[in-house]
């Protein structure tokens, strides 16, 4: 059936979830990867992991762990969803998608609960294969489990919740059972949660083991049976952590999860990539570009430019704007983020007081997003866009810029060679005073001056 | 076809909104669009800076999502009742079970940095368990703290609404009284003006009475056109005419009264209707020799002998007294308001033909040309009805739902809006369509209700009334054809009071 984009105004508002990232197929879905000049992006991922798009020539690490950065809202899952399709090919990687939100309380996530829910999707996905393991490949996860965590003293309460509920004996049936128990604790917050995670790290080292030894057998068995080459984990969620818990998990416990002799991609907030304190180890040289409207000298960047008309006009009919113009201007002053695209467009269904989004609607929507970033804005940081405006070549980082980005009051674009503030703070007096007091060489255009 | 649910709603949502300081008027239409349209689960973060605002609000909320059957509760947030975020949660799920909007009431002191971080960490495991919209009050320094310091949270946000008073006493702007006798504007525009009116009006000192004359009489219109007849009247009687009075202006203390009239015309009190327009607004204009305003008032008194039945009368002043001196005068408007009573008049008659041929011929291309939205959707109403008498039934309701209902929406006309209903019911019952019907004749009857509009009350009534019997809801049937017979008593309509009499007794 031929998808038809809501022409009500009320459908639009009722639809529009901008938390959750396009599945496969969606027709919603746009695709992006000339807007972005992100062409590159899945070649160059796939070349990490050793595969050859072009050719099909493969010659996977024995391990990598791969950051993947991108502005938070820039549709970095919806990317990735794409990505795995293209890396599961027959005889490429048997990937094994992780959303961690669905499954953990990204707010409050450590490396432990991540490796376990690793675990839980790839016996998941494998009891969906019917892959045939040998008899003892998961003997010695079983047994981790069993002298490791629930014969300890700190575990007694998850031991006996496990005793009550556990019903299958042994096997892929009874490790998922386990590893949903261990799940839902850390998602539902439960006393003993902090305890577990601690027996978990107090016998890592016997866990990686035996956990590398189960990868090694499953990929064995994918290459026998000509499935695939390697198992790819594409753990998405990630970057949605909490500032400390972001740290925890990528930079103090780093070598932790590269004990993991596995592939993996996670999805990474893009400050990570600035403070410079990630280990060396971990691969993290890829980010997802925003979409470009403009080239860094100014110019407008076509193709982006029509990629966001087509997000919006795949989430609104055209007929629902009176004034077509009005579709620009929504893009405009978007900077190419999406989900700022998407909430501009929610903003002008708030305010159309008719069955049309009019200009007055938009021009509206437009002085409220600004007045929400507004919000956490400091004198100083008008001052510090002015000058990147003034000079968008990416000159380094300090904290002030660090927190611009990760507030999206700063966007970076072509794999971060160039920034720009965000189009709707260039519209704030704040920031047209600061843009005045710079010593007058070439600014940026301000859009729409507010008074 | 036509929500009627949508409409209720939106109706309230705009004349709530009249209510409130003007500056508040787009943020408060946009927060019930989100409370009524938006996701089950929303964080929605209120700004605020006077409480006695916020508790006025909390009030205007509640009563605008009656509307929608939505129930709302209230949490004061404070370290007795919620030592932490747990307990704060665990209210929430207990609210959510028979709630469906929330306001957290005290957030400025109790979000301390511990409970902000951990509400951030439980936000999400929140959003997935409760079906809730949260409305976070917070006043400006705590609603920056959260943008600052919980970057995440504030990027999860559903919406930002101001609700912020400015206590430095700045006069407001004096409003230019909007005279045109076209009146298009949306039922949004109408509602938010009926705020600045309400706004400047209401000013201490009081507005000089020249500026404030004028600006009454637009907010009498607006409320009157919006359905909100005793508002209306009140405000003609309790301010417009002292107003005159005091400045000793017999010409508008006249044309206020003829406006008084209209109100008690509509809601069938004839008798006294038709003395105003007799004894106090006829000899004024007459002694004034303005020949314009006395055409404009026997319209009217045509109006209620035509209500009479008294039709040939009607006739003659319509076409002897009144189009002579719109044509005299070169008022193409009033002329085409007059011709469309004529050809009501015609259509009574029998006169289909003739009744078609001004209506669509000489009427839709003047109300066309002058760019008079709401006077065309009348006169396509009165080409739906003779289409209707003559069996074409499928393009009738095609007018009535596709041209004529959505401008009456739009414009927030309640009593043109319930009659162009109650046409459809009529078309629906001939094509054997009952239960859509009786859905449109209960939303014409409710909205009549409202308005104490008394010829729609006799005549929506007695059908809707009937119609109700007959599909065995008997009690309530006879309290609509009660209701429809004190009506219809009162208009003076005997022969439909006998009618509708008759049908009481025989499903009593």
């Amino acid at each position: 059936m031929t998808y038809t984009p809501p022409n009500n105004i009320l459908t639009i508002l009722n639809s529009i979830e901008f938390q959750e990232p396009l599945a496969l197929g969606d027709p919603r879905y746009v695709n992006t990867q000339e807007a972005r000049g992100s062409q590159k992006t899945l070649k160059r991922l796939a070349l990490k992991f050793g595969l050859m798009l072009t050719d099909g020539q493969f010659f996977p690490p024995s391990q990598k762990h791969s950051l993947f950065f991108g502005h938070r809202g820039s549709g970095k899952s919806t990317e990735l969803h794409h990505y795995a399709r293209e890396l599961g090919k027959p005889g490429r990687f048997f990937v094994v998608e992780v959303d961690i939100p669905k499954q953990l309380d990204c707010n409050n996530l450590q490396f432990a609960d991540v490796l376990m829910v690793l675990a839980r999707s790839l016996l998941a996905e494998l009891k969906e294969l019917t892959l045939n393991l040998p008899q003892d490949a998961l003997v010695e996860l079983e047994n981790w489990f069993a002298e490791r965590v629930l014969n300890t003293e700190e575990a007694k309460e998850f031991t006996l919740e496990v005793k009550t509920t556990v019903a299958a004996k042994g096997g892929i049936p009874y490790l998922l059972e386990l590893l949903a128990k261990f799940t839902s604790a850390f998602k539902s917050n439960v006393t003993y949660k902090d305890n577990l995670r601690r027996v978990i790290r107090n016998s890592f080292t016997q866990f990686a083991v035996v956990f590398n030894k189960l990868l090694e057998t499953v990929e064995q068995r994918l290459q026998e049976e000509g499935l695939a080459q390697r198992v790819l984990f594409i753990v998405d969620g990630t970057d949605k952590m909490s500032k400390a818990d972001t740290g925890r998990f990528f930079v103090e416990d780093a070598e932790l999860l590269l004990a993991i002799d596995t592939l993996v991609i996670y999805t990474a907030p893009l400050t990570l990539k600035y403070e410079g304190n990630l280990t060396q180890s971990l691969d993290a040289d890829l980010m997802l570009p925003m979409i470009k409207l403009y080239d860094a000298e100014g110019k407008p960047h076509e193709s982006g430019g029509q990629a966001m008309r087509d997000i919006l006009l795949k989430r609104a009919d055209e007929s629902i704007f009176t004034n077509k113009d009005d579709i620009s201007r929504l893009v405009e002053h978007s900077g190419g983020h999406p989900r700022d695209l998407l909430r501009l467009l929610k903003l002008c269904c708030e305010f159309a007081e008719d069955k049309q989004i009019d200009t007055e609607s938009v021009d509206q929507a437009i002085r409220q997003l600004a007045s929400e970033y507004r919000c956490f804005l400091e004198p100083d940081d008008y001052k510090l866009l002015a000058e990147i405006d003034r000079n968008p070549v990416n000159i380094g980082n300090d904290e002030r810029t660090r927190k611009l980005l990760y507030n999206l009051a700063l966007l970076e674009y072509n794999d971060g060679s160039w920034r720009r503030s965000h189009p709707v703070i260039r519209t704030l007096q704040g920031y047209l005073l600061a843009q005045k007091s710079l010593t007058p060489t070439k600014t940026t255009e301000p859009l729409d001056p507010q008074p | 076809m036509i929500s009627t649910d949508l409409s209720r709603f939106e109706f309230a949502r705009h004349l709530t909104g009249a209510e409130l300081l003007p500056e508040h008027s787009a943020d408060f239409q946009r927060l019930i669009k989100d409370l009524r349209y938006g996701g089950e689960f929303q964080l929605l973060i209120v700004e605020f800076n006077d409480w006695n605002v916020r508790e006025d609000l909390i009030r205007y909320i509640v009563k605008v999502l009656e509307q929608t059957g939505m129930t709302e509760g209230r949490i004061e947030l404070n370290s007795e009742a919620f030592p932490d975020v747990a307990t704060l949660e665990a209210e929430l799920i207990r609210l959510a079970v028979s709630h469906g909007v929330v306001h957290l009431i005290g957030g400025e002191s109790w979000f301390n940095d511990t409970r902000l971080d951990n509400f951030n960490l439980r936000r999400e495991a929140i959003a997935q368990s409760l079906a809730l919209r949260l409305l976070l009050w917070l006043d400006e320094t705590t609603v920056r703290r959260f943008a600052q310091l919980a970057p995440d949270w504030w990027a999860w946000r559903g919406g930002v609404f101001c609700f912020c008073v400015s206590h430095h006493g700045i006069p407001a702007e004096s409003p230019t009284p909007q005279l045109d006798p076209i009146d298009n504007r949306s039922l949004a525009k109408r509602s938010r003006r009926i705020g600045e009116l309400h706004a400047f009006l209401n000013t201490e000192p009081p507005p000089p009475d020249e500026l404030a004359g004028p600006l009454w009489d637009e907010l009498a219109g607006l409320y009157f056109r919006l359905g909100e007849w005793d508002k209306a009247l009140h405000i003609r009687t309790e301010e417009q005419l002292p107003v005159y009075e005091r400045l000793g202006d017999v010409r508008s203390k006249a044309v206020t009264k003829g406006k008084i009239a209209d109100i008690l015309q509509a809601r069938g009190q004839i008798d006294e209707a038709l003395r105003i327009r007799t004894e106090e607004e006829l000899p004024v204009y007459e002694r004034l020799g303005d020949v314009r305003s006395k055409a404009v008032t026997q319209v009217k008194i045509a109006d209620i002998l035509q209500a009479r039945g008294k039709l040939d009368e009607a006739l003659r002043i319509l076409t002897g007294d009144v189009l002579p001196v719109f044509e005299r005068l070169g008022d193409v408007r009033s002329k085409a308001a007059t011709q469309i009573k004529i050809a009501d008049i015609l259509q009574a008659r029998g006169k289909l033909d003739e009744a078609l041929r001004i209506l669509t011929d000489e009427l839709l291309t003047v109300f066309e040309r002058l760019g008079d939205v709401r006077s065309k959707a009348v006169t396509q109403g009165r080409i739906a009805d003779i289409l209707q008498a003559r069996g074409k039934l499928d393009e009738a309701l095609r007018i009535r739902t596709e041209e004529q209902l959505p401008v009456y929406e739009r414009l927030g006309d309640v009593r043109e809006k319930a009659v162009a209903l109650f046409k459809i019911a009529q078309i629906e019952t001939q094509q054997n369509q009952p239960e859509l019907a009786v859905e449109h004749l209960a939303t014409a009857f409710q909205l009549i209700e409202a308005t104490h509009y008394s010829d729609g009350l006799a005549a929506v009534g007695e059908v809707y009334g009937k119609m109700l019997c007959e599909k065995g809801e008997q009690e309530q049937g006879l309290k609509v054809l009660g209701t429809a017979h004190k009506a219809a008593l009162q208009l003076g309509q005997s022969e439909r009071a006998k009618r509708i009499a008759e049908l009481m007794q025989s499903f009593a």
